[in-house]
């Protein structure tokens, strides 16, 4: 295997810093602001997970790193260093190059997102040679390797998706995102649509990967039970904003936005006995937010500077709400 | 399934196509009405003893079964009769004939099918982008054109014109002896050739890009190509290596049961060029009625077609991987057994079905007709007592309440009901003539009587009473009352897609063009300035007049004024000025259709004619109607700085309304100049009987429209049932009935058209007749397609689950979900079905009484127009095809683009 620790990384700084990410959608309904304003950074080697409910742009954030937004989006101001480069500023050709090199991504919907009609192996071959200047053989014996790893028989590499079981797709998805060992892979909904079982698998995988290798890792779901098991550090993201980020033993015992209290006790437990608690309202529409903070309308601690004013992210000692009673509640 | 079963599958089913054509070659000259014995033997042009063998041969005097046997293996073994006209066995002919056909038709289609493949891909690829609305243009550009017209076009331009090709027909050179030069032949050969492959691709080149396009456009929606992108690939890797390969497999599919498309231009391709292949046969078959050999030519064309689309379907095996390395897996449970009333109801179908093509009528129809009541009798029941407590009063009063379009729904439902069983009482009774049917249909399109008195017949008192009742103006006017219910009832969502649609830049233009060629049919008869009919108007051939240079001037004001502000408007778009309020538009565009309809209304007092006089009118209500809508909402935000700001704009788009008017008077009055004298004034010419081909240009709109839609109307109806059926249903029925679909879709069926048209004799009814029951595969192939995904959906399983019947569900819910796809598809029919009409008019079937585009090019043709340089005769009708056919599949496409869930950005 080639050791390919990214070279542009200066140790202990982090891979990914986005700041002051904004990315509309355009639409003939308006404008739709799926991520407005957020920052976050992911560490060398850390697992940060992002959840929220669906919309809330977890994914928009996702795309916008690859340039793969649909035509629609577009990103309104922002950076994401990644080295010591802007991801967001790369020309066609540089982001081509930096795309699966630097940020890998295990897409939402593993099933469809390997091309039927292609063999497995020649999926990942490609993938290396489009980036390496190493030899097709070569090339074949590094997509092995890690097949072996994923844990599936190298006898089955050479088969269709079609002739695949939805847990092994997802492995060698898991497989084809770390080919060419990025620094970072971004995992969207890796283990949803996945029954239980193999949804263990995954996660195993996710956890070996994490003991083996220096590999970050940005894990979007919004299962949290997965994000508990596999995080360092989660963000929490609703309606286009970071409302809370914390490390994953703070922000699980004690959360601190009313969204986040409120997304953990709507979580069902099959241990305890709590009653599930629920949301009232909708999430917001986003093509014309309410005023102040976004949560508002459906908060139950909400007073009145909340519907006014927009809460700022406040950082105290790595544990980032945007609420103005966090200390209050 | 193993790969090898697949293939065994799909021979098994080739060999199942060739016996149904053989079937339909067999009943279409046996069971249709007219003696086989004369369709097949009896003719002066034999000798007494080739008849009688023929009549031993084929057994004639014998029982139809013992027939169809005899004929069985008559036609297996390539016995295939005696031509009358040529006076030889039909097989060798056709053999000598069918190789000179794929001479043209082979290349042509490859390379048509490569270009055709890559315009279709750089189309997709940018999607929406000036590239792919140019690709596309040419594409229905090339699609619209009547193949035998383009081959027309190209004979008087490059081998009559520019002398580019030799304009001799056939495939050599007539009285050259190429003995040992077979260089010289070939060149020879190949210089007659240039010309008419360079037709045949550019006519069937359109088609193909078209699939190709589709298909892609479905494969770059898929979540493998976001994998692709974000590894790195770029974007012409992404296209060519991850998108093509995928979006291959349905192209194969298509381009083989469009083979016969291609088999179809080829032959107006052949008869325009005189190039002795398959389709010439066919022409002089049609034109000596030479029924054995348009039997025998129907029969090898589609084996070969069969043949063909075998090959595609070994090729579409070899990519998808799917099936060529087996596993197969099929997804949820079996199905439980169905009871034995579905099996029953497939059998109906297929009998059915059977009996459409054949057009047996009324006496297998009826007895079907009863068996599904009887099997169906409790649903049948439960449907009636639905129907009659919804005109409860009590209900009634909550409909006028709540919902008032649907009380007028309502009594329109009951007066089609009461409408339709005084026709199966009539139908049941047989009280009047045999023939009773098709007046009724004719009454429909208001060209007969009904009922139908012949001389000397005298009809009882109640039989008139009944025929009343079943007239055809009660259905009219009960299916008039439906369709503006329902639309009223929807009037916000139809309105919202509707504006939707003609804010795309293709539906603007689709459906402008359309007003037109509709206005055209409106006030034909005061456009016009002579009557069509009337010979020697003018001398025969005169050659078109210059426009008097008053009217030349208003034209050219008007022309160049649209235009002028049409760019200037362009220019403030482009530089982003403030946006222009939507009233500005609506109150103009108002007061256009004002303008033009007082125009008109001026016209018709002039010629005093009432009934364009009152459709102006009541264009006119409609356009005030537009105003009044805009001036009610301009009247919400309305302000003089705003208006003063939009000033320019205002006077841009004052200049382009008065333009288009200027237009609209100058093409109303340049053909009246000095109608009355002799030879008179031809905007366009004359013909060969001396008459006026501008007044027939314009009158001729109608009986093309007439066929195009009433056509179109009955295919869409079968196949929208046999969609709806197949899709809902699944099973064996759906197996058979897409089969079946399939089976349609690979004989050619403009070659079936033309000979069932032949047979039957030349009528604007049989026109309607086989351009109605051939075109239907399309539809029922998009409609089952569509019931497949939606009747999967949750809330069909709900509605079944609270005890909805099949036929409330597919009514309810399923018709509903699928209408917005169908009407986008019966646009695109009805381009089909207008092209089918020309061509068959082309092809001497059309009505000769009737004035028809394709007539008019049909007498151009024999007129030998092309070597006499007739311009005036060949061109105007052409583009007028052209322009009706694009405006029409630009309003399709746009509709599609709407409507289409698959099309819907991601």
């Amino acid at each position: 295997m080639t050791e390919t620790s990214s070279p542009e990384t200066p140790a202990g700084q982090p891979v990914l810093k986005v700041s002051g990410l904004k990315v509309y959608y355009h639409i003939s309904q308006g404008i739709v602001k799926a991520v407005d304003d957020i920052d976050f950074t992911v560490g060398c080697g850390e697992f940060v997970g992002l959840s929220g409910e669906s919309g809330c742009g977890k994914t928009t954030t996702a795309m916008t790193l690859l340039h793969i937004l649909p035509r629609e989006g577009v990103v309104e101001g922002g950076q994401a260093i990644f080295g010591n480069r802007d991801i967001l500023a790369f020309d066609k050709k540089a982001i081509e190059d930096f795309r699966w090199q630097g940020v890998s991504m295990v897409f939402q919907g593993a099933m469809n997102s390997l091309n039927p009609v292609h063999r497995v192996i020649d999926q990942m071959v490609d993938a290396i040679l489009i980036h390496e200047d190493v030899s097709k053989e070569k090339a074949k014996e590094i997509a092995l390797e890690l097949i072996e790893s994923v844990g599936i028989e190298r006898s089955r590499a050479t088969a269709y998706p079609h002739e695949l079981s939805g847990g092994m797709k997802q492995r060698l998805m898991i497989a084809l995102a770390l080919v060419l060992h990025p620094p970072l892979v971004i995992a969207d909904e890796p283990t949803t649509a996945l029954d239980v079982m193999i949804q263990a698998q995954i996660l195993d995988l996710f956890g070996q990967l994490r003991d083996k290798t220096s590999l970050s890792l940005l894990i979007i779901t919004h299962d949290l039970s997965v994000l508990a098991e596999t995080c360092d550090k989660v963000i929490i993201m609703y309606a286009g904003k970071i409302v809370e980020e914390a490390l994953t033993e703070i922000l699980f015992n004690e959360p601190s936005h009313p969204y986040t209290r409120k997304l953990i006790s709507s979580f069902p437990s099959i241990l305890a006995d709590k009653e599930i608690d629920f949301i009232p309202g909708n999430p917001p529409d986003l093509i014309d937010p309410p005023t102040g903070c976004n949560f508002h309308p459906r908060c139950e601690y909400a007073i009145e500077k909340c519907s006014k004013e927009e809460p700022p992210l406040v950082d105290e000692g790595g544990h980032r709400v945007a609420c103005f009673r966090r200390h209050e509640i | 399934m193993a790969l090898r079963d697949v293939l065994l599958k799909r021979i098994a089913q080739a060999i199942v196509t060739i016996f149904i054509v053989l079937a339909i070659d067999f009943v279409l000259f046996h069971i249709l009405p007219g003696d086989p014995m004369t369709f097949l033997a009896r003719n002066p042009n034999l000798t007494e003893v080739a008849q009688e063998r023929l009549i031993e041969q084929f057994g004639l005097d014998k029982p139809l079964w013992e027939q169809f046997i005899l004929f069985l293996g008559n036609f297996l073994t390539m016995r295939l009769g005696m031509s009358f006209h040529f006076r030889e066995e039909v097989g060798p002919i056709i053999m000598h004939h069918l190789g000179n056909t794929l001479i043209l038709v082979v290349p042509a289609s490859i390379v048509a099918i490569v270009v055709g493949i890559w315009i279709g891909k750089n189309s997709a690829w940018r999607r929406g982008k000036a590239a792919d609305l140019l690709g596309l243009l040419f594409s229905l550009i090339t699609y619209s054109i009547p193949t035998f017209w383009l081959a027309m076009f190209f004979i008087m331009f490059f081998a009559f014109g520019l002398g580019w090709f030799p304009g001799t027909p056939g495939l050599t050179t007539p009285g050259m002896d190429f003995t040992g030069d077979p260089i010289g032949l070939v060149v020879d050969m190949i210089s007659h050739l240039m010309l008419p492959w360079t037709v045949l691709i550019v006519a069937i080149l359109g088609s193909f890009a078209l699939i190709t396009r589709n298909a892609l456009l479905d494969v770059l929606s898929e979540d493998y190509m976001v994998t692709a992108k974000a590894k790195g690939r770029t974007e012409k890797e992404q296209l060519n290596k991850e998108a093509m390969p995928n979006a291959m497999i349905p192209i194969t599919t298509v381009i083989a049961l469009q083979l016969g498309f291609s088999v179809a231009g080829a032959l107006q391709t052949e008869v325009v060029f005189s190039y002795p292949g398959i389709g010439n046969l066919i022409w002089e078959g049609v034109y000596y009625r030479d029924y054995p050999l348009l039997q025998a030519s129907f029969f090898m064309i589609t084996v070969v077609v069969v043949f063909a689309n075998l090959i595609a379907d070994f090729i579409y095996f070899y990519l998808d991987p799917r099936i060529r390395v087996g596993a197969e897996f099929t997804i949820g449970d079996e199905k439980p057994p169905r009871p034995l009333s579905h099996y029953g109801l497939a059998v109906i179908a297929i009998v059915a079905l059977l009996s459409t093509w054949a057009v047996i009528g009324i006496t297998t129809i009826l007895p079907l007709f009863i068996l599904i009541v009887i099997l169906k009798r409790k649903g049948i029941a439960q449907f009636l007592r639905n129907q009659l407590s919804k005109i409860k009063p009590s209900n009634l009063l909550y409909a006028w309440q709540n919902k008032r379009s649907q009380i007028l729904v309502r009594f329109s439902v009951i007066a089609l009901f009461i409408n339709l069983i005084a026709l199966t009482i009539i139908a049941s009774s047989g009280v009047f003539i045999p023939e009773w049917g098709f007046f009724w249909a004719g009454a429909f399109f208001g060209l007969e009587p009904f009922p139908p008195i012949p001389p000397g017949v005298e009809y009882p008192d109640w039989s008139m009473t009944l025929a009343s009742i079943a007239h055809p103006s009660v259905m009219q006017i009960a299916l008039v009352g439906v369709t503006v219910g329902v639309i009223l009832s929807r009037r916000k969502s139809l309105g919202a897609t509707s504006s939707r649609f003609i804010r795309t830049r293709m539906g603007t233009v689709g459906t402008a063009t359309v007003a037109m060629f509709t206005g055209m049919t409106i006030f034909g008869d005061i456009i016009a300035p002579y009557d069509p009919e009337a010979f020697f108007t003018g001398n025969i051939y005169q050659p078109p007049d210059i426009m008097p240079e008053a009217q030349l001037l208003i034209l050219s004001v008007g022309v160049a004024s649209l235009l002028g502000a049409t760019l200037i408007w362009w220019i403030f778009d482009r530089f982003k000025r403030p946006g222009i309020p939507r009233y500005f538009i609506t109150i103009l565009s108002g007061g256009l259709i004002v303008y033009i309809a007082a125009l008109f209304g001026a016209q018709s007092l002039s010629v005093e004619n009432t009934t364009t006089l009152i459709f102006s009118a009541a264009i006119g209500a409609i356009g005030g109607v537009i105003i009044l809508k805009g001036l009610l909402s301009a009247r919400l935000d309305f302000s003089l700085q705003k208006l003063q700001m939009h000033l320019p704009r205002l006077v841009i788009a004052l200049v382009g309304v008065i333009g288009v008017g200027l237009i609209v008077q100058g093409i109303l009055h340049a053909p009246w100049v000095i109608p009355l004298e002799f030879p008179g004034f031809h905007l366009m010419g004359t013909d060969q009987l001396g008459r006026d081909v501008y007044s027939q240009l314009i009158i001729a709109v109608r009986i093309t429209l007439l066929v195009g839609i009433v056509a179109t109307g009955m295919s869409v109806v079968i196949g929208t049932l046999i969609g709806l059926v197949a899709g809902y249903f699944g099973g064996i029925i759906d197996s058979f009935l897409m089969r079946f679909t399939d089976i349609f879709f690979v004989i050619p069926s403009l070659i079936l058209m033309i000979i069932v048209a032949a047979v039957l004799g030349p009528s604007i009814v049989t026109l309607i007749l086989v351009i109605g029951l051939f075109s239907w595969p399309s539809t029922a192939r998009i409609v089952r397609g569509q019931v497949l995904t939606i009747k999967e959906r949750t809330y069909i399983e709900r509605v079944r689950a609270v005890g909805g019947s099949d036929s409330y569900i597919i009514t309810k819910h399923v018709l509903t979900a699928v209408a917005p796809l169908v009407v986008a598809n019966t646009i695109l029919v009805t381009a089909w079905a207008i092209l089918s009409e020309v061509v068959l008019d082309f092809f001497g079937l059309g009505d000769p009484a009737m004035i028809s585009w394709g007539t008019m090019l049909y007498l151009a043709f024999s007129a030998g127009s092309m070597s006499n340089n007739l311009w005036w005769l060949v061109f105007p009708p052409g583009v007028m095809v052209v322009l009706l056919l694009l405006g029409v599949s630009m309003v399709g496409y746009a509709m599609d683009e709407i409507v289409n869930p698959r099309l819907r950005r991601r």
